[in-house]
């Protein structure tokens, strides 16, 4: 079974970008959300097995969704154009891609987050 | 005070010769004749003390015997007067010649007491000594003088150089402080410029990644041409400080290459918006892909088509909403396209993505219609927090 991914990113170019990507290499996409309300209904509503995170949305950062995603064990990493220092405190020791990242980065990246994950 | 000085330089002091016998005169006249000295007669008392009031002494010769006030009498009229008390007086006398006589004029003030017949030489020698005490002390006045406005005056540039010098290290603090944030600054913005840079590279990525073309001087120029309307728009946006821009301006913006068409051809009509950052991204990109299209195959291909181009804010709902629209008539016939390229996606789903929009595109017989319309927040700069 196709593993579904949630894509949190608010650029809309990149994110179909991206959404395309996966797609063409064997995901599911859900998504992409521009916020964090839009990225929370689609893990509620939908559900994933692993998400990637861009850090800064529009006027808010991605924390929340990580947080919850945290407290569901489901895998998640960043895609961000900020440094390390920048993420939530307590999400520094997490995966960080920095943008932009080739697909193959990605997929590399999101597999071997969902191999690693507990639930599996 | 100036010493008066004759005409080839020497200093000349006044002497005062007061004796009521004009021809007594007339004779110290004769015995003191120098250019070093100028010679002030005086007949009487009254005029010896006027002539006090008026001039400088070096010395005063007295005759001690004169009718009414007596030399005596008048050295102690001059010794009481300040300005007057330290000229020397030489007393001259016929008759007064004993020692009482000498006394009482040592304590009148006098500093010599000469007899009649007076031995020129003497007098010569002893007036010549006082003139050049008179001058010696008023070289040293001066010289005082001067060295008191010196010390005063260095003292006054000690204090401005004092005062200087606090103001020179506050404004050093200052400064230091200054650099220092601007430092700062130029930190946070560095971080800012390379957080945008990134995000830019990766919308240039996704753009390379989702320009489609059948070779590839193809993808060249559509990429290149994507990536220019980028260009402008951060033009636009760098010349409002990243905070909005003007709908009118934006939308002229990525039209400018039509030159004189926009206005003949193209109209650009709707009410001043300032237009976010974001939101100007996304509609720049929009109004590129249409006008890209449009020369290629809508109105803008034929030489009669035109373009409305219209924006408004529609208030009647609880929530304002901001529509565009882009209309082309009198084109070629419209042929809708056998697939979606890229321009396709950016026109809807990106655009809708961006602004939690929705979106028309149809391709009516009179010539392509597009519209979206939007929450107006999306589309305006947030209220600053």
């Amino acid at each position: 079974m196709s593993a579904r991914v949630l894509v949190v990113e608010d650029e809309a170019i990149v994110a179909i970008d991206i959404a395309d990507q996966l797609t063409q290499a064997g995901f599911v996409v859900v998504g992409p959300a521009s916020s964090v309300a839009k990225a929370l209904k689609l893990i509620e509503e939908v559900g994933c097995d692993v998400a990637l995170l861009d850090v800064n949305l529009r006027d808010e950062t991605a924390e929340p969704v990580a947080r919850e995603l945290r407290s569901r064990r489901t895998p998640f990493l960043f895609l961000s154009a900020v440094s390390r220092d920048h993420l939530p405190s307590d999400f520094s020791e997490e995966v960080l891609l920095a943008k932009p990242a080739s697909a193959a980065v990605i997929v590399a990246a999101l597999q071997s987050s969902i191999a690693g994950s507990p639930r599996r | 005070m100036n010493i008066p000085s004759s005409e080839d330089g020497i200093a000349v002091v006044n002497i005062l010769i007061v004796d009521d016998e004009p021809k007594n005169l007339t004779v110290l006249e004769t015995v003191l004749d120098s250019p070093r000295y100028r010679l002030i007669r005086a007949e009487s008392a009254d005029a010896a003390l006027l002539a006090l009031l008026r001039h400088d002494f070096a010395v005063l010769i007295l005759d001690v015997q004169m009718p009414g006030i007596t030399g005596f009498e008048l050295a102690q009229m001059i010794k009481v007067r300040k300005k007057t008390s330290e000229v020397p007086i030489i007393f001259l006398t016929a008759y007064y010649n004993e020692d009482q006589h000498i006394v009482e004029g040592y304590d009148s003030g006098a500093v010599d007491y000469l007899l009649k017949p007076i031995n020129p030489a003497i007098l010569r020698s002893k007036v010549s000594v006082l003139a050049e005490l008179f001058l010696k002390q008023r070289q040293l006045e001066d010289a005082n003088r001067a060295l008191s406005e010196e010390v005063a005056e260095r003292r006054l540039v000690q204090q401005k150089l004092g005062e200087l010098n606090d103001t020179l290290e506050q404004r050093v603090l200052e400064r230091t402080e200054a650099y220092k944030q601007a430092e700062q600054q130029i930190r946070l913005l560095m971080t800012e410029v390379n957080h945008r840079s990134k995000n830019l590279l990766s919308v240039v990525t996704a753009i390379a990644q989702q320009t489609a073309a059948s070779s590839p001087q193809e993808f060249v120029r559509k990429f290149s041409s994507r990536v220019h309307a980028l260009a402008v728009n951060h033009d636009l946006l760098v010349k409002s400080l990243w905070r909005s821009i003007d709908a009118a301006e934006l939308i002229s913006g990525q039209l400018a290459h039509f030159g004189d068409a926009v206005g003949r051809r193209i109209s650009v009509d709707g009410p001043p918006i300032r237009v976010s950052s974001a939101a100007a991204q996304s509609i720049g990109m929009v109004v590129h892909e249409l006008s890209t299209n449009t020369v290629k195959y809508g109105a803008l291909s034929g030489e009669q088509g035109r373009i409305e181009i219209a924006w408004e804010i529609d208030n009647s709902l609880s929530e304002p909403v901001f529509w565009i629209r882009w209309t082309e008539r009198d084109g070629p016939p419209v042929i809708a396209p056998t697939h979606r390229g890229f321009g396709t996606t950016v026109v809807t789903k990106m655009v809708e993505m961006s602004l939690d929009g929705e979106t028309v595109l149809e391709y009516s017989t009179r010539g392509l219609i597009w519209k979206l319309a939007c929450p107006l927040k999306n589309v305006v700069e947030s209220a600053p927090i």
